[in-house]
């Protein structure tokens, strides 16, 4: 054992994006972090570049996509490269993998640098199993102790366990070979087929053939039974038949005044006679068809004759039903009646008009009388009180004058108030002790005070009396000058309203052309009177004219019918007639049609072809079914040479299955010695390890056998002085995790490779603490002359591991990130 | 170093009757070596499914 691995440089690679450097030293170093945090990854990268593959990428998801180069990298490409050293010598491997459809596709060449030579590719891959990995098969075996060897190794299902383990023994490809070669399902499930077709075809065609040879035998009597003679069973008796057939059926149908008959030409052989036989039943069906048709024409021709005859004996009935009337006469009705009506509504057109204009003249009229004799009640409810309007205009004069009056007065008591006034003021400004007028001597402050107090009273009563007499001679003028204006205004209504009904009444006598000397409500009464009488003449005149024209009509059309039918009658009989003469014609033409009918109605000629057609198909039935027993008769031959290829095939298969067998015979045996052999190789150094790891005082050993063959299937049992038990059956997972740590370290110690390297990727998954101290010891041992790169997530197990090996060597792995993983020191 | 198909042909081929046996195994054991065992597989079903098929 000679090197290590002393550097990593990986990119692109599995969980690795960016970048990754780490440099490995001699003895243990512990790959510390949690799940998924990439220490599987690192130890991966290792495996991959110093063997080119990797060990469990394996199974339909690996076919699926490249599970080597890294999702992320930029170049989708792995490069890795690893140092491997003795201490003197560094070797430098350096492996590359553009991405790839599948983990299994693709190449991954390397490159070996050692000292100045450069080796590539297969020389490369030679240099690296002779001097250091001693080939892929041993890597995972004895170098590389994947997680998944000890999870398939603790499955519950025996057949997954013993995979396993012929994984750990280096058996698992004769194992893969022994599953490979058992086909013999699936080969008997072919052979089976193939002779069940050989069979069937022997024994269908042949039985087939002679069957069909007895019934055509069979066939042949019934014929000749039935009157065919033997010339008749051949073709060229055939064609002469068929040619007559069709010839009659020509004839016939030229008898009946059908279409005639058309038929493709044809020839002494069965294919031709075959398809005239449909062509004959066709032609003959067609002028079955053709008789029928013109049967039922002929059927409804006689319908229709006896139907016209008929309708046109109704129609002269119905024209005699009117005698000696005839359409002119009763047009000549029809027009007088139309005149008198015509006048009728002339007369009561214009009455119409007349009591148009006087209806609403006469409401009019009405309202104006009305009107007039209310105005006539204003005035003389106006006149009642003041007069006339001269008497209304008096009285208003005589009014006017005593209202002066009042004036006047009133000016002068203001007059006498303001001479009064004076002679207070100048009394009170001059205090004469005198009257100036009288000189008589007075008191003037008494004279101002009478002055004051009397005249002041008196003058105030004159003037409210005055005031009130002028209030009311005013309002008596206002009622006066307000009566006055409303008499002069109804006058003036009265006078527009009787010109109104005058103008009304004019109009009237224009419109209708003369005085209206009876006045017109009376005028109005005559005209709506008139106007009703002749309504009762009009609807009298109505109906009759009514009565004319349907029996014009019925006239007309009764006539019209019988022109029509006598129309039919002459078209169907062909001729030009009437009355009595094409009545006869008709019955002479009812007659001929009857004759035509029974003559379509036979079908004896016609049964007749048909019997013949019938015959005629069933010699070319026979002739079928004798051509058909011909050539069955001549593939019998062929026939035999399928079931040979098939009977070759069949032998050619059971070689197939014979050598699989024979395969599988040996390489089981070749499984079954190779695994004894290698279990007994191992013995001792596996209970070596086995004691050591599992230190259990009852059962220090364990022994692998086997225990069933086809598969092969192992028993793992640990051993005592006295017994032996089940380990998966009685154990823990932890002894079975055990097992397989056993055998992956046996292997490492058996076969010798140029590393000394030990890559052991989580240990521990199912250990307890005992066995954990225990695999601490060992690797402790084991780090004194390895280099042992070991991954774990368990903070416990690293610090057994540091305690049993002080000198131990920590990565702390760091949070997975798209670049890959990081290591925090 | 020979592979451990190598070695599986080497050795059984020594014990297998006749040459068509070995022929085969050389053929199987040289597509599980190359191309894995779904093409091993795949070439047995071939060979099988080829003399099986008729067209009659």
């Amino acid at each position: 054992l000679t090197f290590i691995i002393s550097g990593l440089t990986s990119e692109g690679v599995r969980g690795i994006n960016s970048k990754f450097e780490h440099e490995f030293s001699d003895g243990l170093t512990i790959l510390l972090g949690s799940n998924g945090t990439g220490k599987t990854t690192v130890l991966q990268a290792i495996e991959w570049c110093l063997t080119g593959k990797l060990s469990y990428l394996q199974g339909p998801d690996f076919r699926k996509e490249d599970a080597i180069v890294n999702l992320y990298h930029m170049k989708k490409r792995a490069h890795v490269s690893a140092v491997v050293s003795d201490g003197k010598t560094k070797i430098m491997v350096t492996r590359t993998r553009k991405m790839a459809k599948s983990t299994t596709v693709g190449s991954s060449p390397v490159e070996v640098k050692h000292g100045g030579t450069v080796l590539n590719d297969e020389d490369a891959e030679k240099f690296l199993e002779k001097n250091v990995t001693m080939g892929l098969e041993y890597f995972p075996r004895a170098i590389y102790l994947h997680q998944e060897a000890i999870r398939d190794l603790v499955s519950e299902d025996p057949a997954e366990r013993s995979e396993a383990i012929d994984r750990l023994l280096g058996t698992a490809e004769i194992r893969e070979l022994v599953d490979l070669v058992d086909a013999k399902r699936s080969i008997s499930s072919e052979v089976k087929a193939l002779e069940d077709r050989a069979k069937s075809l022997e024994r269908d065609k042949i039985q087939f053939a002679v069957g069909m040879r007895n019934r055509l035998s069979e066939s042949k009597t019934r014929l000749l039974e039935k009157g065919h003679s033997e010339d008749h069973l051949s073709p060229e008796y055939l064609v002469q038949a068929m040619r007559h057939l069709f010839s009659d059926l020509d004839t016939l149908a030229k008898n009946r005044g059908l279409e005639p008959v058309a038929f493709e030409p044809f020839e002494a052989s069965v294919a031709s006679l075959s398809s005239a036989i449909p062509s004959f039943e066709t032609s003959i069906q067609s002028l079955d068809r053709g008789r029928i048709t013109a049967l039922q024409r002929i059927q409804r021709d006689k319908v229709n004759l006896e139907n016209a005859k008929n309708e046109f004996n109704r129609a002269e009935a119905e024209v005699r039903r009117f005698g000696s009337l005839t359409l002119e006469k009763i047009q000549g009705e029809k027009k007088e009646l139309e005149d008198e009506v015509k006048s009728l509504n002339t007369i009561n057109k214009r009455l119409q008009a007349a009591i148009a204009t006087l209806s609403p003249a006469q409401a009019r009229i009405q309202s104006l009388d009305q009107e007039i004799s209310s105005l006539g009640r204003d005035i003389h409810d106006s006149e009642s009180k003041y007069g006339n309007e001269d008497g209304h205009k008096s009285w208003l004069a005589d009014q006017k004058a005593r209202l002066q009056l009042i004036r006047d007065e009133a000016s002068r008591h203001s007059v006498l108030d303001q001479i009064v006034s004076l002679g207070i003021n100048y009394l009170e400004e001059n205090k004469p002790e005198s009257c100036p007028i009288c000189a008589q001597s007075i008191d003037h402050a008494a004279v101002v005070r009478r002055l004051q107090t009397e005249i002041n009273t008196s003058m105030k009563d004159a003037a409210n009396r005055l005031e009130q007499q002028k209030a009311s001679l005013s309002q008596q003028i206002v009622d006066v000058q307000s009566s006055l204006s409303k008499l002069q205004t109804t006058r003036i209504s009265l006078v527009n309203s009787q010109k109104s009904k005058t103008e009304i009444l004019k109009n009237a006598e224009a419109k209708l052309g003369g005085p209206i000397d009876e006045g017109v409500p009376k005028r109005l009464e005559d005209a709506t009177n008139e106007v009703q009488q002749l309504s009762a003449k009009l609807v009298d005149y109505s109906k009759r004219l009514e009565e004319t024209d349907r029996t014009y009509r019925e006239m007309s059309s009764s006539i019209k019918k019988l022109e029509d039918w006598r129309s039919i009658l002459d078209k169907a009989v062909g001729t030009i007639a009437s009355g009595a003469e094409l009545i006869r014609n008709a019955e002479t033409c009812l007659s001929d049609l009857e004759s035509d009918s029974e003559k379509l109605q036979e079908t004896k000629e016609i049964d007749a072809l048909s019997g013949r057609g019938s015959k005629a198909n069933e010699i070319i039935q026979y002739l079928k079914d004798e051509e058909e027993v011909r050539q069955i008769e001549e593939e019998l031959p062929s026939i035999a040479k399928l079931v040979a290829d098939l009977r070759g095939r069949v032998n050619s298969l059971k070689q197939l299955e014979g050598s699989l067998a024979a395969i599988r015979q040996v390489a089981s045996q070749y499984q079954k010695e190779a695994v004894l052999n290698e279990v007994e190789s191992l013995e001792k150094l596996l209970n070596k390890y086995y004691a050591s790891l599992v230190g259990h005082p009852s059962f220090p050993k364990l022994k692998l056998s086997i225990e069933k063959e086809e598969p092969l299937l192992y028993s793992i049992k640990a051993t005592g002085r006295d017994h032996s038990t089940y380990i998966p059956t009685r154990f823990s997972t932890a002894q079975v995790n055990v097992v397989a740590l056993s055998l992956f370290l046996s292997n490492h110690d058996k076969l010798a490779s140029g590393l000394r390297t030990l890559i052991l990727d989580d240990p521990t998954q199912n250990l307890d603490l005992g066995h954990k101290k225990n695999l601490a010891t060992v690797i402790a041992g084991l780090a004194s002359s390895h280099q042992v790169l070991l991954s774990t997530p368990d903070e416990d197990f690293k610090d057994m591991l540091r305690s049993a090996c002080p000198e131990a060597k920590v990565m702390q792995f760091g949070e997975w990130t798209s670049e890959g993983p990081s290591v925090l020191r | 170093l020979p592979d451990a198909y190598d070695r599986i042909l080497k050795e059984l081929s020594k014990r297998l009757p006749s040459q068509d046996d070995v022929d085969l195994l050389k053929t199987l054991t040289t597509l599980l070596k190359t191309e894995g065992r779904d093409a091993a597989e795949a070439e047995l079903k071939k060979m099988i499914k080829n003399l099986g098929e008729t067209i009659y």
